[in-house]
């Protein structure tokens, strides 16, 4: 099933896809978990 | 709670509900009755997802496993934000595009009727059950708090929440349940500002992560790989992301949330903004816990924090063993007082040979004070073995009670009410939607006109309520009410996700074949579930894994079994 191209449009400022968008998502958890990471090991 | 607190609560919630009723009462057709009016923004669909999910047990019982276990619960969401990607590029497009009004339609779809009523019933089972456990938590606050009957406070929540969602339907969810987080954040905000000015002076943002870190309660991600250990990252990424994926993709309750968004823009945008912040809300309320942890290190804090199960057992013959109890954990908390302001001060003078000394001192009378607790929950438990909530599930209340002002106090205690029936919504749409389209208009009327079908789902909510309402008052709740959610949910969901991702992965294989190896993994699932010890987000996996597993090997059988048959016809 293919999905219209209008849906594609993020409307996002500088984000022209859906991927550039997930792949936002993605880093933004690395980074979370990095800095969770890095509260475990400081404080423990 | 004083009138003004009084006023917060009834005013708030009273409010909030007779606006989504007076602002949906137009709403008479079948589709903006069971799918909104299709004007939903992304920041709406955002937050009624987060809402959903966040019900009062979030707010309750999470701090108290902060304060308890320390942050490594956060892990159990590491895999939200990979599970939404995948349902925002896959699974919602297909369902917006098949205009479906629940996921078991796409089902009936994509294989055959009996599949479609596999999924519905697997949902009702399961999130009928849950729906009892989520009316339960807010109860006990409220109980606890005004001193009310448990059964009366289970039913005036109950009945509430069922007026406004039966009267406005999915609009009428979304809309109270954007007020409501809006009350939640403000309230948990509130209290997180009003913790931290009520540390010690001198104990600074460092301290307060030192001493807490000293207590194991920062341990946020574990590397382990043992299988046994409940939370570690692989837990997390790997088998939270299927409970998420189940969760988000195939729970009606959530994928309504989403399909009432105005285009597919605006339900992808709502669904990124929860796996965007997700993990720093999870995050936040447990750090609150740890908090809470620290400011009891010096401040008195009761050996149990039910004080009502604690009243009664005093009153009822255990009187004297457990003043007793308490005596000795009184001793040791003062002891560990001392200690901690001398680390304190010895810490801020620089004398690291002092701050050690302090510091082992202070872990000797912690660790008597935890044995002191541990006796007194064994002998409540074995004095009330029907008493199975978890004490941690009363910290936070007690905090808010003892130490926050009034205004702050009815605040708090609305988020808690706010929290419980903006979920409690959630699933009640969800649940008389199943019923009545998937069910009652599948199987029993097919040809009933719109206004026939919204008065049956109106009734179908109503029912969904009491029956929730009926299982909150007759459950015997079992460890952490959060933990308990989720363990209900990891025995159905991964079976339900494996049906899902045949649908949409395997194109080959068909009705009979996913049928059967659903309820074959289904039994697997619920035997192992009775047999094994391993962390409860694993059975996700398994169930999910077993169904696409099975799936593929009765497929090939019946593929082989058709082409025997055709060849031997041929000869």
């Amino acid at each position: 099933m293919t999905v219209p191209p209008d849906d594609e449009k993020t409307g996002l400022p500088g984000f022209h896809s859906w991927r550039q968008v997930y792949l936002c998502v993605l880093v933004v958890l690395a980074v979370w978990i990095g800095l969770l990471a890095a509260l475990t090991r400081v404080f423990s | 709670m004083n009138a003004l607190d009084y006023a917060i609560l009834v005013g708030t919630m009273l409010g909030i509900a007779a606006y989504a009723i007076w602002s949906t009462r137009g709403h008479h057709d079948l589709r903006s009755y069971l799918k909104g009016a299709a004007q939903t923004g992304w920041l709406t669909i955002g937050l009624s997802v987060m809402a959903t999910q966040a019900s009062a047990i979030t707010f309750l019982s999470t701090p108290g496993q902060g304060f308890e276990s320390g942050l490594g619960f956060v892990q159990n969401y590491f895999g939200a934000p990979l599970a939404l990607i995948i349902v925002s590029a896959v699974f919602l497009p297909i369902f917006r595009k098949l205009r479906v009004y629940t996921a078991y339609e796409y089902l009936g779809h994509r294989f055959d009727p009996k599949t479609r009523l596999l999924g519905a019933g697997l949902f009702l089972l399961q999130r009928g059950l849950g729906a009892g456990i989520t009316i339960y938590a807010p109860a006990i606050v409220l109980s606890t708090v005004m001193g009310w009957r448990l059964d009366a406070t289970i039913v005036c929540s109950g009945l509430l929440v069922v007026a406004y969602t039966v009267s406005g339907g999915c609009d009428a969810v979304s809309l109270t349940q954007k007020y409501q987080i809006g009350v939640i954040f403000a309230g948990m905000v509130a209290a997180f500002f009003f913790l931290l000015a009520k540390l010690p002076p001198g104990l600074g943002i460092t301290d307060t992560l030192v001493l807490a870190g000293g207590f194991h309660k920062l341990e946020a991600v574990d590397f382990s790989l043992n299988m046994d250990r409940r939370y570690t990252i692989w837990t997390g990424l790997v088998g939270g992301m299927f409970l998420a994926l189940s969760y988000f993709g195939t729970d009606q309750s959530q994928v309504q949330r989403y399909l009432c968004g105005a285009s597919l823009r605006e339900s992808r945008l709502g669904l990124m903004f929860n796996a965007i912040f997700k993990i720093p809300m999870q995050f936040f309320i447990l750090l609150l816990g740890v908090l809470i942890f620290v400011f009891y290190q010096f401040e008195r804090q009761p050996v149990y924090f039910n004080r009502t199960a604690w009243n009664y057992q005093v009153a009822h013959g255990s009187g004297v063993r457990l003043h007793a109890l308490e005596a000795d954990f009184d001793a040791a908390q003062s002891q560990e007082r001392t200690q901690l302001m001398a680390w304190l001060g010895a810490r801020r003078d620089g004398n690291r040979p002092a701050e050690a000394g302090a510091r082992a001192a202070s872990d000797a009378a912690r660790a008597r004070a935890e044995e002191a607790r541990a006796q007194t929950r064994a002998v409540l438990r074995a004095a009330s073995p029907s008493n199975t909530a978890n004490d941690a599930d009363y910290v936070f209340i007690t905090f808010i009670l003892d130490h926050l002002p009034h205004g702050l106090i009815g605040l708090l205690v609305t988020a808690f009410f706010a929290a419980a029936l903006s979920s409690k919504a959630g699933e009640l749409n969800a649940l008389g939607t199943t019923t009545t389209v998937d069910i009652y208009r599948h199987l029993a009327r097919r040809d009933a006109t719109d206004s026939h079908y919204v008065v049956m789902s109106k009734l179908f909510t109503a029912l969904w309520g009491l029956v929730a309402i009926a299982f909150a008052l007759f459950a015997n709740l079992a460890e952490n009410l959060i933990q308990a959610i989720n363990i209900l949910g990891s025995v159905f969901y991964g079976v339900v996700l494996g049906l899902f991702l045949v649908a949409f992965f395997l194109k080959w294989i068909r009705g009979t074949a996913v049928f059967w190896a659903a309820l074959a993994s289904q039994a697997l699932v619920f035997g192992l579930y009775f047999t094994l010890s391993i962390s409860y987000l694993w059975y996700n996996i398994i169930g999910c894994a077993a169904c696409m597993a099975l799936s593929l090997v009765l497929q090939a059988a019946i593929d082989l079994g058709g082409r025997g048959g055709t060849l031997s016809a041929q000869t």
